[in-house]
């Protein structure tokens, strides 16, 4: 049985310039509902042992190297790199798949230096496929939000130059004070158990879905996001999912209105009422969809609510 | 035991030894089971506001020319910072960082434990190298004191 479980997949700790310790950052994950995280240290994988020690809830162990020229996310990875002495980028993401990690882009648009130092994506990635994933929204609304936007846009033009891309959500975890959004997280599509080798799994494989509390779950003759269909006449059955978004009812409000589909070249091809559905497409060869759930947040506006990652064809 | 100093030494960085590294290599001799690291650098924040809006606008039309109106306000980025952390290295593997914007540290590195961070093990002899990653100098100079001893038992 597949489920969708919400993670945090971005977390610093004292280990390096977080404000709380392993042991906080978990208790504070657990009380926000979360299933899962990846602990991201800048630079460092001392904070793991802790993890292990402590953890009741899933942990994937990561590093975000933050270099002066974009900071690159590794889980789960055997070895670490010299991050301060990149000179072929391409060779380092190498390095870190080769290991058995995964490779990520964070924030890729947000300001860098000396702002925040090196936190803009400048390297030239020469091949794409050596990117797993991108974080696409970073704490805060996502339209409002200039480096959300933009790492939006950017990822789709790479879905639609054919590379297969995760999309995640991070909210850059420092600290438990000051967090906007707090139910907002990446929800990652798991069969069974969530454990941290499920979680890798999911990112590898696509199953994600960034969102601010509800998710979708879709279902296409038993394939879903993440899955190639075959492409010609397709059902989607669509079924929405407010728990998580309930449990955060008193620090803000959503209020879904509009599925829309988009495929290559940020087109939409569906756009209808939110609410459970089946809805049938004439899907493409060589493409992808990817469902946007949108609507009011806190009583207002039309905001992007959850977003899933593609199901390609 | 016995502490002895096995490196001391101040830096003096600019502007343009932003994105780089400086490098301090020092010997660690047979015995030692813990090195501490006391680190300082001073200052940490531009106090020069004319100076950070003009920073904070090139940094804005660098990074995101498309977006320039929407960051109507620079006094969030306010004050900009130096940042110069550290990473350490055994004559053998990487032993951990420090990546924090404390303007003053003190680490200890041993067999049983090791500052956040650091990754704690045996205290090989050899030739280590402390690294200053200077991500970014936004003050006209910018002085780094580095004090690195070693503890051996007699």
């Amino acid at each position: 049985m597949k489920k969708w479980y919400p993670c945090e997949l971005h977390c610093h700790t004292l280990h390096s310039d977080g404000s709380f310790s392993v042991k906080e950052l978990l208790a504070t994950a657990e009380a926000r509902h979360l299933s899962g995280i990846c602990l991201t240290d800048h630079n460092t994988v001392s904070g793991w042992e802790e993890a292990e020690l402590y953890a009741d809830i899933p942990v994937l162990k990561g590093t975000e190297y933050t270099t002066y020229h974009g900071h690159i996310l590794s889980l789960n990875a055997e070895k670490t790199i010299d991050c301060f002495n990149i000179s072929d980028i391409d060779k380092e993401l190498k390095a870190i798949r080769e290991s058995g990690g995964l490779v990520g882009m964070a924030h890729p648009y947000q300001l860098g230096t000396p702002i925040c130092t090196g936190g803009r994506w400048d390297y030239d990635v020469k091949d794409y496929s050596l990117i797993n994933y991108m974080e696409i929204w970073s704490e805060g609304e996502m339209l409002m939000t200039p480096a959300n936007y933009r790492a939006k846009s950017r990822w789709l033009s790479l879905l639609d130059e054919g590379y297969r891309i995760t999309p995640t959500f991070g909210r850059d975890w420092h600290r438990a004070e000051g967090n906007k959004l707090t139910g907002a997280c990446t929800f990652l599509l798991i069969d069974g158990e969530i454990t941290a080798e499920k979680m890798k799994t999911a990112i590898k494989e696509g199953r994600t879905q960034l969102s601010l509390g509800i998710f979708m779950s879709i279902d296409t003759d038993g394939k879903t996001v993440g899955d190639t269909v075959k492409c010609g006449k397709t059902v989607f059955n669509i079924t929405l999912d407010s728990s998580r978004a309930q449990l955060f009812r008193s620090e803000y409000t959503l209020y879904p209105e509009t599925i829309r589909v988009i495929t290559k070249g940020n087109t939409a091809v569906y756009e209808g009422k939110a609410a459970d559905c089946s809805l049938t497409l004439e899907t493409e060869e060589n493409s992808y969809y990817i469902f946007e759930l949108w609507g009011k947040l806190n009583g207002e506006g039309n905001h992007l609510l959850a977003l899933t990652g593609a199901i390609y064809t | 035991m016995a502490e002895i100093i096995l490196k001391e030494t101040e830096l003096h960085l600019s502007p343009e030894d932003s994105k780089s590294n400086r490098y301090i290599s020092f010997t660690v001799p047979e015995g030692t089971e813990k090195l501490f690291i006391t680190y300082s650098y001073s200052p940490k924040a531009l106090e020069d506001k004319e100076k950070s809006y003009k920073l904070i606008k090139e940094n804005i039309l660098r990074d995101a020319p498309e977006d320039i109106e929407r960051y109507t306000d620079y006094e969030v980025f306010m004050p900009l910072k130096n940042l110069v952390t550290l990473s350490l290295d055994s004559p053998t593997e990487f032993r951990g960082a420090a990546h924090r914007h404390d303007e003053s540290q003190h680490h200890e590195i041993g067999e049983q434990f090791a500052s956040p961070g650091f990754l704690k093990g045996k205290i090989n002899e050899g030739q280590w190298r402390l690294s200053l990653n200077v991500h970014a100098v936004v003050t006209e100079v910018c002085t780094c004191k580095v004090k690195i001893e070693g503890e051996t038992e007699q």
